[in-house]
């Protein structure tokens, strides 16, 4: 069974680890080489508000304090907005997702027709460390709410001994890496 | 299995506010779906138009235009609707000609006023 990140399925998820298997968690510079001891899923849930939203501004960038997990657990997160704005994500509050040179990629309703499986939405969040997210209502009216839905898997996890990080290095062990974070761009 | 395959072609369904274009003529034609336009979003939307219904409060049958902009720069984009005296009307999307408007407002104006009018309007962006 192949288990990895923004895996596309016919309207389906799939986690990205089982009990037992090891992942590496990229949380800007750092990484944490865990071992999952606990997975569940976690169904559609509405994990933000930001309220009423003026015809045409844009909202404060508001944290999603919501998808925080406990110490040593990540979540595997796939999201998409239930009211019509363009929604920009930061992880962490000043690290943009979803960036390009020229701009940064918004998330819409449409989302939900042109991705059916969400995979290209899908996020991951390590321990409390939680994306910040900034709608815009380009409407000429106002929005009563801007709410935000997500679902995915939680998983618990505890630290792997040197031994296994040595292995995983080697390539004698399997690991699944993810980023837990946005990523400035690259320099040369 | 659920399955679902994306569709890019496929809009979002939104409705515009119910307008009661209560003057006649094309001077007075008024917006009755206002497409997202904000300079700062990305991309650029257009819909089409799926599904039209209304009320004739006239007190006599009377054409109902729908186009674009108002005055000298309204452009019908489809032909004008008989709308009769004290009855409702609705068209669904198969009875309605696929006409797209990108990035403008949708007006209408009745040729003698009062009619209620309100749309359903499938969003690409």
């Amino acid at each position: 069974m192949e288990l990895y990140p923004f895996k596309s399925g016919v309207g389906a998820m799939e986690p990205i680890a089982l009990l037992g298997h090891n992942i590496c968690v990229h949380y800007t510079t750092s990484k944490y080489y865990r071992r999952v001891v606990f997975v569940e899923p976690l169904v559609p849930f509405q994990f933000l508000d930001i309220g009423a939203l003026a015809a045409q501004t844009t909202s404060a960038r508001t944290q999603c304090t919501n998808l925080e997990n406990f110490d040593g657990e990540l979540s595997q997160i796939r999201w998409w907005p239930l009211d019509d704005v363009q929604a920009r994500m930061w992880l962490p509050q000043t690290n943009g997702k979803m960036v390009i040179r020229n701009q940064q990629v918004p998330i819409d309703m449409n989302i939900t027709v042109q991705d059916p499986c969400l995979h290209l939405t899908e996020i991951f969040i390590w321990e409390d460390k939680v994306p910040w997210i900034e709608a815009v209502n380009a409407a000429d009216y106002t929005h009563g709410a801007v709410r935000f839905r997500g679902m995915g898997f939680r998983y618990a996890t505890e630290k792997c001994g040197d031994n296994t990080v040595q292995r995983i290095n080697n390539g004698i062990e399997a690991c699944v890496h993810v980023s837990a974070s946005g990523h400035a761009g690259t320099v040369e | 299995m659920l399955v679902q395959s994306p569709n890019m072609r496929l809009g979002i369904r939104k409705v515009g506010a119910y307008v009661q274009l209560a003057a006649a003529g094309v001077a007075n034609a008024a917006a009755i779906f206002q497409v997202d336009n904000l300079a700062t979003q990305l991309g650029t939307r257009s819909f089409k138009v799926v599904r039209l219904f209304g009320f004739n409060n006239a007190g006599a049958n009377t054409l109902l235009h729908i186009g674009t902009g108002v005055g000298a720069g309204f452009v019908d984009l489809m032909p004008p609707i008989q709308t009769i005296n004290g009855l409702n009307f609705n068209y669904m999307e198969w009875e309605l000609p696929q006409i797209q408007a990108v990035a403008v407002d949708l007006t209408a104006y009745p040729v003698a006023a009062t009619v209620d009018v309100g749309v359903e309007v499938e969003v690409f962006f």
